[in-house]
């Protein structure tokens, strides 16, 4: 359908710079929802008789866990049962266990284990924007005069209003025009051109204080002697 | 602390602390990792059988993602 200056559809100019940076922000918290997804998936067995409680980005909160989820494990290492457990819980810290030797001064192997959490074991995925290029051209329509602040308030030029400055002020609303074809020609249809590069983002702080108890608390124990299971 | 891991997928070894990097292949087929001290450090398949069974079916993803 084709507007007219006077269509009163026309968006103000802060509506039209908004909404793409908007969604540059929607993307990056989508971003952040995965990356959270993933830490609950991998990092933690859910709970006997739940399921996973993240969800997907085209998941809304409360929606069904979708069925390409990972399996959720019901195992847990002995003794980290919880009591009463809850949907909401995230489970038990998902760990794989190390199978090694420690020698005694007399030459003899004893066999221990670490057990190491999942989430230090795999790179965690943590994307950000690093640089986003919005491109677009905008056709105004119509300009409004925005009031000022103060009406009531005699003008003064000793008189530090808000308006003081900018006495006049304007809102400008349009609507997104067509950038033109590849080769200069006309083209009906008005076009964003978006370009966006992700970087690995740095590992936020109370993710790095998690992973460095996780690592630091990799205790290595000696293996029982009628333990039989081999590695 | 002898070694920093923070970031990056790996474990210390327990007995000298040094960080010791393990791929996601090596891990899921039980491949074992060797400190430069000495230590060797290998999956423990039976009690790790559901870590091992996660990690399996995340590398499956991956690699279908990276698939064209």
């Amino acid at each position: 359908m084709a507007v007219r200056p006077t269509d009163p559809e026309a968006l103000h100019l802060f509506q039209l710079i908004g909404a793409p940076l908007l969604a540059l922000v929607q993307a990056e918290a989508q971003a952040a929802q995965a990356s959270a997804d993933f830490i609950t998936r991998i990092g933690f067995d859910a709970p006997p008789g739940t399921q996973p409680v993240a969800s997907t980005p085209a998941e809304p909160r409360g929606a069904p866990p979708s069925a390409n989820a990972l399996p959720q494990t019901a195992g847990s290492p002995a003794g980290t049962a919880s009591a009463s457990p809850t949907p909401s819980d995230l489970g038990h810290l998902r760990v794989a266990e190390f199978r090694f030797d420690r020698y005694t001064p007399d030459g003899t192997a004893r066999p221990h284990v670490a057990r190491v959490p999942v989430l230090s074991l795999v790179p965690i995925p943590l994307l950000q924007i690093k640089e986003a290029e919005v491109d677009f051209s905008i056709r105004v329509v119509s300009r409004v005069a925005m009031a000022p602040r103060h009406k009531d308030r005699p003008v003064d030029t000793d008189d530090p209003a808000p308006d003081f400055l900018a006495p006049q002020r304007l809102e400008l609303k349009g609507f997104l025009a067509s950038n033109g074809g590849p080769s200069g020609e006309s083209v009906n249809q008005a076009n964003i051109r978006v370009r966006v590069r992700m970087q690995q983002s740095d590992l936020p702080t109370g993710l790095t204080k998690l992973l460095a108890m996780m690592t630091d608390g990799t205790a290595a124990t000696p293996i029982p002697a009628d333990d039989t299971r081999q590695p | 602390m002898a070694g920093q891991l923070i970031g990056l997928p790996g474990i210390k070894c327990p007995d000298c602390g040094a960080p010791l990097l393990i791929s996601m292949p090596d891990l899921i087929c039980g491949r074992g990792v060797e400190c430069a001290c000495g230590v060797t450090l290998r999956v423990d398949e039976a009690r790790s059988q559901e870590t091992l069974k996660a990690l399996r079916e995340l590398h499956s993803r991956l690699t279908t993602l990276k698939q064209p």
